[in-house]
């Protein structure tokens, strides 16, 4: 984004200097999807012309929105590495974005991949006994090879959340040539706080092993696969549903091509080989989607009136609607009684639990800090709520607190947004998050 | 174009030279490609015949190429269409895919640096474009190859692929499309690029309400590729 | 291993390679690059040198901003011993140095090296070292590396002539007849064998990263004038320790220091061409070095100093909460009274076709060393790996911990030295 701005101020300044070049016209042109830019001809635009010459969404809101398309994937078998399962997908190198510190504009940057060749390599890892997902930054290592060769250096794995893929760990690979590559991802120890079933465990570094063909028939499978919705649907608010199914059928925005028939989706011209529907094939692979509000215990918190989000949006799934939010997240934030495992001694124990708010994908890697008053004086001022994946909450920030009691307030501050690298239709969701005010009822 | 269609045929190889204007497009223009995908839509996309009436209608094509800067050395195209209502009597090669490639940088330059890249890279605009059509009117379908000879660094831009005429029938329903089944770009990697496609709908008239305006181009086409010039020239100039 | 063509690197490149390679045939084509330079000459009076070997700065240059400039390549000799030392050893030792002295000036135009024992072998010995001498077997200290430096003894050669470090290498192992010009009488072969598996070669210097995209790991956009691969300066003098601070006060060691040497492999191209200058100067200095802009393209603007207020390093751990927290002010956070443990003479490498780094690093004691990499790892932090410091762009791979004696004690002490 911050890359575009620049490329926009350098066109516009320009663009006063060579009015004449106009004779020069008549030859196949360059891509124009910034042509809007200089102001000349935005109002020929959407009506009329019927697809934008180049899939791109022009100013996207600050939300979850939907993307152009529903990206196409190999998947590969998982594979166990020690307390770790690890299910690989590649798809073709594409944009994403790095997200550092506060989220303003410098913190977010656009990463194009260096060249087409390659893959965009993705990992999703999750405790087969309890079928959480891992969702937050370990650290992983890649080591690509080919034939046995070495091929780069070895590589940090970003974490990153998408629509269709959730919580995951992927970047794009460059590679050079066809063959068959493997991919050694070394997972070091969970540094984060596990509590429940997750207890004790992810203590020792585990390394997996996968390979793949990178073939002729690999990239046209993971192009061939690309479908595109209907562009009037390109940015609006809303997201893809999961590509493995079964908890989100409730998803309004799930299926975004509507009745458009254009999508080559079923049948002539692929045939069955490329198979990207292929649900059979993820059953086994879990999507992070956290638990619904109403699978949480305790006495759950309640917005204060006209502090959030949430008052003024229609737009959220059924269950996004009633939860506050701030920068597009729905949040989960429950006091749970101390005779809760989670809770320390006597305490009460606050469980916030941040999503996305369509597909309650988990924002990992945020600074959450909780502060309480009762009639206008602090009780508790700046208390951290920690990183925690539980075995049945799964990913949240939690602390104990001595004191709450009912008709206390409860300020929960975002310090920083989810460090994780987003795919397309999350990028300008989750960035600038004001705090939110809870009341315990 | 002239000739009565035939049921099954295949057109000899067609030639075409592109870019007479050698050198226009030599400057790099960084674009931050919003996918590495090409576009395949007719111009017009929405147009009036008549019933008995010969039409033509472009198919565009658009791409920004690859992240690395290469442009696309192959097209195919597969169309379908009523053969009850319209029949293709022609197909004629575009100059799309000899479009040249200035060396743009569609990697979005991480650094910011838009003057990056290298303005000697043109192929001389020499590229030429070798195709092979297949009508079959019985199933009413075209397959449309194409090739760019020399594949050198590949096209990048918007341009026709390929001019198709049809005859639309007597008895011909109020509408019909021509859809685009299948269509495929593959960059000069190998890699082929995601595809968009767009149908045209053609609305079979009452025999004299013709619609004269804007209505039988893409009103934004013809502006892009204004444009396109614009910034062809603009980053030329800049560079001097 | 075969020479690099000539043909397709230009001077500069093809001398760094050339060091790489290492060996005869490689100094031989060096030399007749090299014919145009004169090398000055060394001294006849050992005792006219410093008694640390350590004491390279003075003879080193600065660049206006006050910042010591290191030698320009750089070798560290991997050795094991033949037999256990004798006298005769000692004195063949002692003698072959004094050689290069001799025969190169003691400087970044002549030769700068120092000879360092591991604790390996300081284990043959029935003393131990003494208790001035912190020098414990290498461990992982953060993560965990491949291999640790378990021969006896480096030999680390530096100088801003690519010819000098091989010719002082091959001239003391029996493959070259002089050094500059002057004859070699006394060489270590009878006393010490290179482990070449453990030779490692490397650069620094403005410019000399950028001339390495030639390897598939180090894309082009490395800064046309960085000193090293990451783009920015290091080395500032405000942030490294003094030869004073780092050097073992008492004991019969006096005059030493400790060496620890980390290599690493860099992952530039995530770095390089992923992040943007705002993420990589937040990310290698601190947040607010990028908000403020403080550090210029390749770290320039910040002149001698990281720039790092004692605010900004006790700010380190609420900017880790913040979500993203610098390199430097990690690392800051370990010094003492403001004052930097670790004098660093790291430089770049390409050894194995791969970017990486050699982190040779002079401290007093290597416990100093660990609380410096712990700091600098910053597992207390609460920032996201991607975005704690630069940890998610390096992979420590090797690490070897070093006693550099005094000179008067260089050639095979022993732990012991007082009842030797």
């Amino acid at each position: 984004m911050h890359e575009r701005d620049i490329d926009r101020r350098t066109f516009v300044r320009s663009t006063g200097a060579t009015a004449g070049a106009l004779a020069l016209a008549g030859c196949a042109g360059f891509g124009a999807d910034d042509s809007d830019e200089n102001g000349a001809d935005d109002s020929t635009g959407d009506d009329e012309l019927p697809t934008p010459a180049f899939p791109e969404v022009e100013d996207p809101p600050d939300a979850v929105y939907l993307p152009t398309h529903r990206e196409s994937m190999r998947v590969l078998e998982p594979v166990e590495a020690g307390d770790y399962t690890l299910a690989p997908m590649l798809s073709y190198p594409h944009p994403f974005w790095l997200v550092t510190g506060s989220g303003g504009e410098d913190g977010v940057q656009r990463v194009d991949p260096e060249q087409s060749g390659g893959v965009h390599l993705m990992f999703v890892v999750w405790d087969e006994e309890t079928n959480v997902v891992l969702p937050v930054d370990t650290g992983a290592e890649i080591a690509v090879s080919l034939d046995g060769e070495r091929v780069g250096s070895p590589q940090s794995a970003w974490p990153m959340i998408s629509q269709e893929m959730g919580f995951h760990f992927g970047d794009n690979v460059p590679l050079e040539e066809e063959g068959t590559y493997a991919i050694e991802v070394e997972i070091p120890p969970l540094s984060v706080r596990t509590t429940g079933d997750l207890e004790g465990r992810f203590t020792e570094s585990a390394t997996a092993t996968f390979e793949f063909e990178y073939d002729r028939e690999f990239m046209l499978e993971v192009t061939d696969g690309v479908e595109y919705l209907d562009e009037a649907e390109w940015g609006e608010p809303g997201a893809l549903e999961p590509m493995a199914h079964g908890a989100h059928a409730d998803d309004e925005h799930g299926d975004g091509d509507g009745d458009d028939g254009d999508h080559d989706h079923d049948g002539d011209g692929h045939g069955d080989e490329h198979d990207h529907g292929d649900h059979d094939h993820h059953a086994a692979i879990p999507y992070s989607a956290l638990p619904p509000a109403e699978a949480y215990p305790g006495t759950h918190l309640e917005p204060v009136d006209d502090s959030n989000e949430s008052s003024s949006r229609d737009d959220g799934g059924p269950e996004a609607d009633d939860l506050p939010r701030s920068g597009d997240a729905a949040f989960v934030a429950t006091l749970l009684e101390s005779d809760s495992r989670l809770a320390d001694g006597e305490d009460y124990y606050v469980l916030v639990s941040p999503r996305t708010p369509y597909n309650r994908v988990p924002l990992a890697d945020m600074s959450l800090r909780a502060a309480v008053e009762r009639d206008g004086e602090t009780v508790t001022d700046d208390a951290t709520l920690e990183q925690t994946i539980d075995g049945e909450y799964d990913l949240h920030y939690g602390t104990s607190l001595a004191d709450v009691r009912s008709g206390d307030s409860v300020a929960i501050q975002i310090e920083s947004p989810p460090q994780v690298a987003r795919h397309q239709g999350y990028e300008t969701a989750f960035l600038e998050m004001p705090p939110i005010e809870l009341r315990v009822p | 174009m002239t000739e009565p269609p035939t049921p099954r045929r295949t057109a000899a190889l067609a030639v075409i030279v592109a870019c007479a204007l050698v050198g226009v497009l030599l400057a790099p223009v960084v674009v931050t490609a919003g996918d590495n995908a090409t576009t395949f839509q007719f111009d017009p996309h929405e147009l009036e015949a008549e019933p008995g009436e010969t039409v033509t209608l472009d198919l565009v094509a658009s791409t920004h190429g690859g992240y690395g800067g290469e442009g696309i050395d192959q097209l195919s195209m597969d169309l379908a269409y009523d053969s009850d209502a319209l029949t293709v009597t022609d197909v004629e090669h575009g100059p799309m895919l000899a479009a040249e490639n200035g060396g743009a940088d569609a990697n979005g330059s991480a650094n910011g640096d838009v003057t990056n890249g290298d303005d000697a890279t043109d192929g001389g605009g020499s590229a030429t474009v070798d195709g092979s059509v297949d009508i079959d009117d019985e199933h009413g379908t075209v397959t449309i190859e194409q090739q760019r000879e020399p594949s050198s660094d590949g096209a990048i831009g918007t341009d026709t692929a390929a001019t198709i005429t049809l005859e639309v029938a007597e008895d011909a329903p109020s509408t019909t499309t021509l859809e685009i089944t299948d269509a495929e770009a593959t960059l000069v990697t190998g890699y082929p690029q995601a595809s968009l496609e767009r149908d045209a709908t053609i609305t079979i008239g009452d025999g004299g309400e013709s619609d004269a305006d804007g209505d039988d181009t893409i009103p934004g086409f013809t502006a892009l590729l204004a444009v396109a010039a614009i910034v062809a020239a603009l980053f030329w100039f800049g560079r001097r | 291993m075969t020479l690099p063509d000539r043909s397709a690197l230009s001077r500069r490149d093809y001398l760094r390679s050339l060091v790489a390679v290492g060996g005869a045939s490689a100094l031989a084509a060096c030399t007749s690059e090299g014919d145009d330079v004169e090398i000055p000459s060394g001294t006849d009076d050992p005792d006219s040198l410093p008694e640390r070997q350590h004491a390279w700065n003075d003879a080193l240059t600065r660049d206006d901003d006050g910042n010591v400039r290191p030698p320009e390549h750089h070798v560290l000799v991997a050795l094991s011993l033949v037999d256990d030392p004798t006298d005769e050893a000692r004195e063949r030792v002692e003698a072959a140095l004094q050689e290069l002295e001799r025969a190169y000036e003691w400087s970044n135009e002549g030769l700068l090296f120092t000879l360092g024992y591991t604790p390996a072998y300081f284990d043959r010995f029935d003393g131990s070292l003494p208790d001035e001498v912190d020098l414990p077997e290498p461990r992982a200290v953060i993560g965990h590396v491949d291999a640790f430096d378990e021969f006896d003894a480096l030999l680390h050669l530096a100088s801003d002539h690519s010819q000098v470090v091989l010719e002082a290498e091959e001239g003391l192992f029996g493959e070259a007849d002089e050094f500059n010009g002057q004859e070699i009488e006394t060489d270590l072969m009878d006393v010490f064998e290179r482990v070449d598996d453990h030779r490692r070669t490397g650069f620094v210097g403005p410019g000399l990263p950028a001339e390495h995209t030639d390897i598939s790991g180090v894309p082009d956009s490395v800064p046309e004038d960085a000193p090293f691969f990451m783009g920015f300066r290091s080395g500032f003098a405000e942030s490294q320790a003094t030869e004073d601070r780092v050097t073992i006060e008492d004991g019969p060691f006096a005059g030493a220091t400790t060496q620890h040497v980390e290599s690493m492999t860099i992952q530039l191209r995530t770095w390089l061409e992923q992040d943007s200058h705002y993420q990589r100067v937040a990310k290698m200095f601190s947040p607010e070095h990028a908000d403020e802009d403080l550090t210029g393209d390749i770290g320039e603007a910040l002149g001698g100093s990281s720039g790092l207020t004692d605010e900004r390093i006790e700010a380190t751990e609420s900017d880790a909460r913040g979500g993203v927290v610098g390199h430097a002010q990690k690392a800051a956070r370990a010094r003492e009274d403001g004052d930097p443990l670790l004098l660093r003479r790291d430089f770049n490498t390409v050894d194995g076709d791969t970017p990486g780094l050699h982190f040779l690093s002079l401290q007093a004691g290597i416990e100093e060393f660990v609380r410096v990499r712990e700091a600098m790892e910053g597992d207390d932090l609460d920032a996201p790996n991607a975005n704690n410091g630069i940890r998610s762009y390096i992979f420590p791979n090797q690490r070897g911990n070093y006693l550099v004696p005094p000179r008067s004690l260089r050639a095979l002490p022993a732990a012991a030295p007082d009842e030797a």
